[in-house]
């Protein structure tokens, strides 16, 4: 949670280029702006980057133009390349187009697989020290099973038991009926030990959460506690929503605390209620929680593993009915949450960096050939006057041009596509998982187009610096050289990338041919959410089509 | 008279918004108060360049405010026009009026 505050990398960005008091000033204009841009605008972040770049450029040229004549005239030389570069690339307007339309869409699906990347395995969550959450979990190592939940008694056990841990928390997430003045609405509804907010370090922005004694035995367990955006969604953003009653299945809880924007543990939770309230539905073998602990500050994971085995040896010897053969074990939060997708994350990473490659081979050869066609066109500007320098430096200008275009092209469909890529790559991320733009994917797109732009670039640039003051067949062959090892080098890269596409798609067709251990064939699943009750108050669809199940005819 | 030094039309608007606005002229009011005055956009850069311009000219002076929590404990650059800014103002706005004169009939509103 990044709060209200402008980014910082481009406030810094700002000190470093403007004069100190300059930016001093800018940067907080621009920090009392963006509060009103954060309410109006989608984008704030992007917002002030762009004021940023400007505030930037027109500092630039203001300084050019008062600087003295020899540092103005190699920027007015540099200008000119520009518009002799836009000018040639403008000439071939479609090898133009197809250059950045390769490197867009290539630099593009880089940059978006980086943005997944980082919202998988690199983002920190955003709780009080993070790295010392764990989750604990349950395996039956003779019977070769593992889970991630445990029956609540179990926990309750271990929450008593153990010594390496700061906190213990238990969870489980249901999607409940809200109803009360509205219209009934399906809700995340997230049945948590008291401790689990404490756990996190997260805080209510409005009331409390509720206390360790209304979540015992015998407490007030009608208690719930909202997220900010049902708070916003169903009651306005009103400041008397404290105190109000809801409807919970039918059951009526009061709303005691709204927890801060962009909170929604353990994914998108949009209510938390008492552990207790739930426990009484569950059995000593039912596994339907999760559990959360914090390891104490002295205390590693090896420690709290040897603990929870003895705590496990001491449940079996004393309800071998129900314990027997189960270990409770323990992994990092993160691990937990995103650890099972790392490497097909990281093969198509790499997936996508042979792609980049081999698109950057193939924009060289058509440079390469586009170098050739232009040596007479060189020849007869060195023979006007032009120097050596100017000529060589004229093709990484173009250079520049194309990747800059192909770059920016890249990084809007990556802004754009990121949020799409979770849904067609054959990974199952997390479901908490929230993909959106951010500055690493700024920076991975520059270092990209920077990247790609040196790769391409230099071929056609060695041919051009090769080629003497006229033009000469000697040309073509000094040039021709790179040709076998750019398509050498293409051929190569398109047979690791389908030798590895082939493997991946294999790997999932096999997978997904797994027998599940029943015939699927013929049949579908439904999702029907009804208020949980026992009584034979049923609606008579409900009813119907829990005695006899639904079924498709031909 | 030669070597008089005319104010441009944005450093005009920039010295007109500041003596509008009074103490509370910085950056963020004083682009407000031309983009409502006037009806056109101005960007940020160019309204903080044409105080550091006006300040080297000595037509105005700055100073830096207390921070404030609502800036990212930063401070605003308070301006306030000197009485050269002023001249300037009157002598540019003199010759303007000198030009204009007699032109009525031409550039009247149709």
């Amino acid at each position: 949670m990044t709060g209200g505050r402008p980014p910082r990398l481009a406030e810094r960005w700002l000190h470093i280029v403007l004069p100190a008091d300059v930016a001093h000033a800018f940067c907080g204009d621009l920090a009392e702006e963006y509060a009103r841009v954060r309410a109006t605008r989608r984008w704030p972040a992007v917002w002030y980057w762009w004021q940023a770049a400007s505030v930037t450029t027109r500092y630039l040229i203001e300084a050019i133009s008062l600087s003295p004549r020899s540092s103005r005239s190699v920027v007015l030389g540099l200008t000119q390349d520009v518009r002799i570069g836009a000018r040639s690339l403008a000439r071939a307007p479609l090898s133009s187009l197809f250059v950045i339309v390769t490197l867009a869409a290539t630099i593009g699906v880089n940059t978006a697989v980086v943005g997944v990347i980082d919202a998988a395995l690199l983002r920190p969550f955003p709780y009080v020290d993070a790295d010392r959450l764990v989750q604990v979990e349950l395996s039956e190592p003779q019977k070769g099973v593992h889970t991630i939940e445990a029956p609540y008694l179990t926990f309750l056990e271990w929450r008593q038991r153990t010594r390496t841990f700061d906190g213990l928390a238990a969870h489980v997430t249901f999607g409940l009926s809200l109803g009360g003045d509205h219209a009934p609405e399906p809700v995340h509804t997230t049945f948590a030990s008291a401790s689990l907010f404490s756990m996190l370090g997260v805080e209510p922005v409005l009331g409390r959460v509720f206390t360790a004694a209304e979540d015992a035995p015998g407490g007030d367990t009608y208690q719930v506690v909202i997220s900010h955006s049902l708070w916003q969604r169903r009651f306005g953003g009103a400041s008397d929503v404290i105190g109000r009653r809801v409807l919970l299945d039918m059951e009526p809880y009061t709303v005691i605390g709204v927890m801060p924007r962009g909170f929604g543990f353990p994914f998108r939770s949009d209510a938390w209620a008492p552990a207790e309230r739930w426990s009484y539905r569950t059995s000593p073998t039912l596994r339907t929680h999760r559990v959360l602990a914090r390891l104490a500050p002295a205390a590693t994971i090896t420690q709290a593993r040897s603990d929870l085995e003895s705590v496990s040896l001491q449940l079996e010897r004393e309800w071998p009915r129900t314990h027997e053969g189960l270990r409770a074990t323990v992994i990092g939060l993160r691990d937990a949450e995103s650890g099972g997708v790392k490497p097909y994350l990281l093969l198509l990473l790499g997936a996508a960096g042979v792609l980049l490659l081999i698109a950057c081979a193939n924009v060289a050869t058509l440079m390469t050939a586009r170098g050739i066609g232009r040596v007479p066109e060189f020849a007869v500007r060195r023979a006007l006057g032009m120097s050596r320098w100017r000529m060589v430096r004229q093709l990484p200008v173009e250079n520049a041009l194309l990747g800059i275009a192909a770059g920016t092209l890249g990084l809007f469909a990556a802004i754009y596509g990121v949020g799409m890529l979770p849904h067609v790559i054959p990974v199952d991320l997390p479901l908490w998982l929230e993909v959106r733009p951010n500055a690493r994917m700024l920076f991975a797109s520059a270092a990209l187009t920077l990247m790609t732009t040196v790769i391409f670039g230099f071929a056609p640039a060695r041919a051009v610096r090769r080629s003497p003051s006229a033009a000469r067949p000697a040309t073509m062959r000094g040039t021709t050289s790179m040709r076998p090892l750019l398509t050498g080098g293409q051929v190569a890269l398109s047979v690791v990338l389908l030798v590895s596409a082939g493997l991946l798609v294999r790997t999932a067709r096999n997978l997904n041919e797994q027998s599940p251990g029943f015939r699927a064939a013929g049949l579908v699943t439904a999702h029907l959410s009804l208020a949980y009750d026992s009584s034979p108050r049923r609606c008579p669809f409900a009813s119907a089509s829990s005695a006899r199940p639904l079924r498709f005819d031909r | 008279m030669a070597d008089k030094e005319f104010l441009g039309e944005f450093e005009q608007m920039v010295l007109l918004a500041i003596l509008r606005l009074g103490t509370n002229a910085y950056g963020v009011t004083i682009r407000e108060e031309i983009e409502a005055r006037t009806g056109r956009a101005v960007s940020r850069g160019a309204i903080y360049i044409t105080l550091d311009r006006l300040e080297a000219k000595g037509y105005l002076r700055s100073s830096l405010a207390e921070p404030t929590a609502e800036r990212g404990g930063k401070a605003k650059r308070i301006c306030r026009v000197e009485k050269a800014g002023v001249a300037a103002l009157r002598a540019s706005r003199r010759a303007l009026v000198s030009l204009w004169h007699g032109l009525g009939p031409v550039l009247r509103d149709s």
